[in-house]
């Protein structure tokens, strides 16, 4: 509707109790004020058979908000924000009360923070070449601004590193990157959140994890839940994606604290099983982040892959799993739409391998045995309806749907503990169903950060 | 007492522009009312709101046109575009009425 005023055109929107902030916010994303001509009506306005007359009541407001309504916004200036000052009695009881002011201002998760200090955040910037006042976008809902300092203050509110800066630098960029859309994974109901996977060298030098507890937490790897919730924090702090306001997820979840950030066990990845940066277009050895989106996840258990029979039904277990809660892959199918992520530790993927299936056989298979019966899915009929016409494209009327157009864009990532026994399954979320992927940059100085990290975590854990 | 100085950690805002929202018109006689409807498929009762809507304005305004959401894209993916702001101008709208429950 922004465009639309930026058009000539005044506008009126009808909006539902609660989404009011919404609102106001895509028009302050358009670089209008925050602020709109609307009128909130409660929810059950909207439902099947329901009483009209809030609707019936408010029409004068309707036609003063086309006719005379005027914006309340006033200009404002880019401006950037000034330093808090919290003052105690002594170290405690001033990071006590730091925390407290946080959470009043809603910067903070319920968690405890540690105080972003210029010093601290001058350490932090040390883990990238980029100046600091770089801008990488604007984070949706609320569009401000976000800047490589930015970052570094969420890193050190984490307990971030400067060795973690270049991943969440890329992270962002492909938060960022149109294709994932990120105001709708901000802003939705659903309750998603960004999962992010990273390749090359840097997983092991920075210590994130690709073995045992890979999704958290790990006190021997710790950068995952620093730089996911590093990336949270900037998610809620400069986006806006506040409970209730600026993000609608009915249920938030604990992923949400950390997001999921991961490395792929490349490691563990049997002959001719490519890394996902390969399969995504990337250089063998570089470092890369790739960002989906979840909204749910399942332990598959039971996996193994020994012999060919017990191997098969590992795979139908998945299948199953994948094609039992689609969610709403079917919304935005396209081309390149990937329904969620699959995890295998290396012993299945081992197994797999030995038994002659390829990465390419093993994502066809699923592929083929994930897809939703015609008669399950027009049985659904609001899911069905924001499909019908998109799959009139890609299948026969009456064939079942698949979860993706082509088998390549189920993700799977080698990842987890090293023997068999379970495999992981994350569908992804609203928001665009297409992946985005960043390459990593390295400072100068990579080399000196990793020996500092040694003197202060002690050697590197083996892979 | 130990002072600590830290970053406020929201960014930073860019100007924003209040005189980039449309003038309003004073009157809808004889203007062009379009509907843009975010509900895919008629969700949301969109079809029971803009008809009533549509007669209330109808009854005020007798030389009101409507131009109704169903002869415009619909649906979160369908509006969300750069470009709405050209397709509704396209078909003549005075002025638009969103919904429906965003």
């Amino acid at each position: 509707m922004g465009r639309i005023e930026k058009k000539g055109i005044p506008t009126f929107s009808i909006t539902r109790k609660g989404f009011t902030g919404m609102v106001s916010f895509g028009f302050l994303a358009m670089g209008l004020g925050l602020d709109a001509a609307q009128h909130e009506y409660p929810l059950e306005m909207f439902l099947p058979g329901s009483d009209l007359s809030p609707l019936e009541a408010s029409i004068d407001e309707i036609i003063a908000g086309l006719t005379t309504w005027q914006p309340h916004a006033k200009k404002r200036l880019k401006q950037e924000p000034a330093k808090v000052t919290i003052e105690g009695n002594d170290y405690f009881d001033a990071l006590a009360k730091l925390n407290t002011t946080f959470l009043k201002n809603k910067w903070g998760d319920g968690l405890p923070v540690l105080p972003a200090t210029e010093d601290q955040v001058k350490w932090i910037l040390t883990g990238t070449d980029l100046r600091k006042d770089t801008i990488i976008g604007k984070i949706p809902p609320l569009n401000r601004i976000v800047t490589v300092e930015a970052l570094a203050v969420c890193l050190a509110m984490t307990g971030g590193r400067p060795e973690y800066l270049p991943v969440l630098i890329a992270t962002m960029k492909a938060f960022l990157n149109p294709q994932l859309r990120a105001v709708t994974l901000q802003t939705t109901t659903c309750s998603v959140y960004p999962v992010i996977i990273v390749n090359g060298p840097i997983s092991q030098q920075i210590r994130l994890n690709s073995g045992y507890g890979c999704l958290g937490p790990d006190p021997a790897h710790p950068a995952g839940a620093s730089i996911g919730r590093a990336l949270r924090l900037a998610q809620q702090d400069i986006g806006g994606a506040i409970p209730g306001s600026g993000t609608m997820a009915l249920f938030g979840g604990p992923a949400r604290y950390t997001n999921i950030v991961f490395a792929e066990d490349e490691a563990g990845l049997p002959p001719g099983w490519r890394p996902l940066s390969v399969e995504r277009g990337f250089a063998a050895g570089a470092n890369v982040v790739t960002v989906h989106s979840a909204a749910t996840t399942s332990n598959v258990n039971t996996a193994r892959s020994s012999t060919e029979k017990v191997a098969v039904e590992t795979l139908n277990r998945l299948a199953r799993i994948m094609a039992g809660n689609y969610g709403n892959i079917f919304g935005d199918f396209n081309d390149n739409s990937s329904p969620g992520v699959a995890l295998m530790p290396r012993g299945i993927a081992e197994g797999l391998a030995e038994l002659g299936w390829t990465k390419e056989k093993v994502k066809a298979y699923l592929w083929e045995h994930s897809k939703v019966p015609y008669d399950v899915i027009s049985s659904d009929s609001v899911i069905f309806a924001t499909g019908e016409e998109t799959f009139k494209s890609y299948v026969k009327v009456g064939d079942p749907w698949p979860l993706a157009a082509d088998p390549k864009n189920i993700i799977i990532v080698v990842a987890g503990g090293e023997q068999s026994g379970h495999c992981y399954w994350m569908r992804y979320g609203p928001g665009p169903k297409n992946p985005t992927s960043a390459e990593i940059q390295l400072p100068r100085n990579w080399a000196a950060l990793l020996q500092k990290a040694e003197e202060d975590f002690g050697p590197v854990p083996a892979k | 007492m130990v002072k600590l100085e830290v970053f406020d950690p929201s960014g930073f805002a860019e100007s924003t522009e209040p005189s980039l929202y449309a003038p309003r018109l004073g009157d809808l006689n004889g203007k062009t009312v379009g509907e843009i409807s975010n509900g895919e498929h008629g969700g949301w009762e969109v079809n029971r709101t803009f008809a009533l809507i549509r007669e209330s304005l109808k009854k005020r305004f007798p030389d009101i046109k409507i131009i109704p959401f169903t002869e415009f894209p619909s649906g979160v993916a369908g509006i969300d575009v750069d470009n709405i702001g050209d397709i509704v101008a396209a078909k003549g709208c005075d002025v638009v009425i969103g919904g429906n429950a965003a």
